[in-house]
């Protein structure tokens, strides 16, 4: 019987501290300011040596803490309180770690291009556009997101202009889908340029890109269409 | 040329049977398990490149896992027979120091390929990872390269926590010697004092007293990176014969 007790007073006293753990847990929880300002983030150098060589790793816990930093404890702060300068170089960290992951573009177009002033989606356009500059024939399908956003939440023809004459001169993958170099015909087209639009479709013919005779078709009556309406239906 | 004593075989089947009564092949489960769980976990929140996350999480996980359970489940059993004496009995047959250590680095060996290639076991999971078979037969030579200097360390060193610290202090550097050299000499170029300088000239050093571990196992392999099996094979060979020349040395110093 006092065997049992002596059992029973032990157990009690693990569960006071449990609960007296739990309790001290509870009235001071971590906050936000805990986590401090995103900062910036560490050389490349110091992120290897950390992760032991294990550079991919490495990327990957680097974007998942960018993704995952404004939402401190279920409560989300507005993704546009976040320094894009600051996320600009968390992205490069995360490309220079792990070079082939096309995941630091995925954040740039579809989480940070999509919310924020518009100068801040701006600086993230850029910044996919100077990355695709470096693998064109890999990182295509996110300056096609771009060209986008540039004429459809930036409102930014010019812009988009840039960036689909940049899918065309640039990406010479022919595992690209031919509407990869057609893009820029096509913008021009629906903004009425038809000049421009058939110079660039003589450029591709003489390339030798509209690879059907249905294809050439095509883009001639979107350049039609585009000349009286002026209706974009990019 | 002596034929190799039935004894030595004797040992390394033994050495075995106590990894089996250590409990070392569940704990090898258990940390595959754990890592498998851990990318499975990763799969879940990442945007994008779930195959690729899952695996590069596994790969990284696993082999920080089982490499220190692996030299953890050695020196602690070494430094048991060392403590326990053990070691007498075995000297008691007709077998010299060394060959005693040979044994038990054969069957040690064995535990270190068996537990690499259950590591490599749940790749084949994930269809469509390229360097899948390369990438396991150089975690096979990883863990034998840790398993030999593990056994060293304990057998030279006696002490559980001091044989880990120097294990872990050791494998960590030199995982990474690599990249210390060339941010050392970074330094160095980028006109460096002379502390800098002495700093770089002694990592330079010291990453040639150990074996370059980043040729192992390149996570990048199993990412569609180019696969170079032969220099990791060729450093654990060099590493293997310097750590056999160590042992040759220090085990005709010591007394048990």
């Amino acid at each position: 019987m006092r065997r049992t007790s002596a059992r029973g007073r032990a157990w009690i006293l693990l569960c006071v501290c449990l609960a007296a753990n739990v309790l001290f847990q509870r009235l001071d929880p971590p906050l936000w300011s805990d986590v401090g300002d995103l900062g910036t983030p560490p050389p490349s150098e110091a992120a290897r040596v950390a992760s032991l060589g294990e550079d991919s790793f490495a990327g990957y816990l680097t974007l998942l803490f960018l993704q995952n930093f404004n939402v401190s404890l279920g409560r989300p702060t507005p993704l546009a309180a976040m320094d894009r300068s600051n996320v600009i170089r968390w992205l490069d960290l995360a490309t220079a770690l792990d070079s082939d992951s096309r995941y630091p573009l995925l954040l740039a177009a579809r989480h940070f291009a999509e919310t924020g002033t518009p100068e801040q989606r701006r600086s993230m356009l850029d910044w996919i556009y100077r990355r695709f500059e470096e693998q064109p024939n890999e990182r295509w399908p996110w300056l096609v997101h771009a060209v986008f956003a540039a004429r459809h939440v930036l409102h930014d023809e010019a812009l988009a202009e840039t960036y689909a004459a940049a899918l065309r001169t640039r990406v010479t993958d022919p595992k690209a889908p031919s509407w990869v170099a057609q893009m820029d015909l096509l913008l021009r087209a629906d903004l009425g340029e038809a000049e421009d639009a058939r110079a660039i479709l003589a450029g591709l013919i003489g390339a030798g890109q509209i690879r059907s005779p249905a294809e050439l078709k095509f883009l001639e009556s979107r350049i039609e269409a585009g000349q009286p309406q002026r209706q974009p239906n990019l | 040329m002596m034929p190799m004593p039935r004894a030595l075989w004797g040992l390394a089947r033994l050495t075995l049977v106590e990894a089996r009564r250590t409990a070392v092949g569940k704990s090898v489960i258990a940390a595959i398990a754990l890592a498998l769980g851990l990318a499975l976990f990763m799969n879940h929140i990442v945007l994008t490149e779930q195959a690729r996350a899952t695996v590069v999480t596994y790969a990284a996980i696993v082999r920080l896992g089982l490499m220190l359970l692996i030299a953890q489940a050695i020196i602690a059993n070494t430094v048991r027979d060392l403590h326990e004496r053990m070691v007498e009995h075995f000297l008691a047959l007709p077998i010299t120091c060394l060959q005693y250590a040979l044994g038990k680095w054969l069957g040690w060996a064995a535990v270190a390929a068996l537990a690499g290639t259950a590591a490599g076991l749940p790749l084949l999971g994930f269809a469509g990872t390229p360097g899948r078979l390369a990438w396991t037969l150089s975690f096979v030579a990883e863990a034998v390269l840790v398993a030999s200097l593990a056994l060293l360390l304990a057998l030279v060193l006696g002490r559980v926590v001091t044989a880990m610290l120097a294990f872990c202090c050791l494998y960590l550097f030199a995982r990474i010697s690599y990249l210390l050299v060339l941010l050392s000499n970074n330094v160095v170029a980028s006109d460096g004092s002379a502390v800098e300088r002495f700093d770089a000239r002694y990592i330079e050093f010291a990453s040639y007293l150990l074996p370059r571990m980043d040729r192992f196992a390149d996570t990048a392999w199993l990412t569609g990176g180019a696969i170079h099996l032969g220099p990791g094979l060729l450093q654990g060979v060099i590493y293997l014969a310097l750590l056999g020349a160590v042992a040759g040395i220090e085990l005709r110093r010591k007394q048990f």
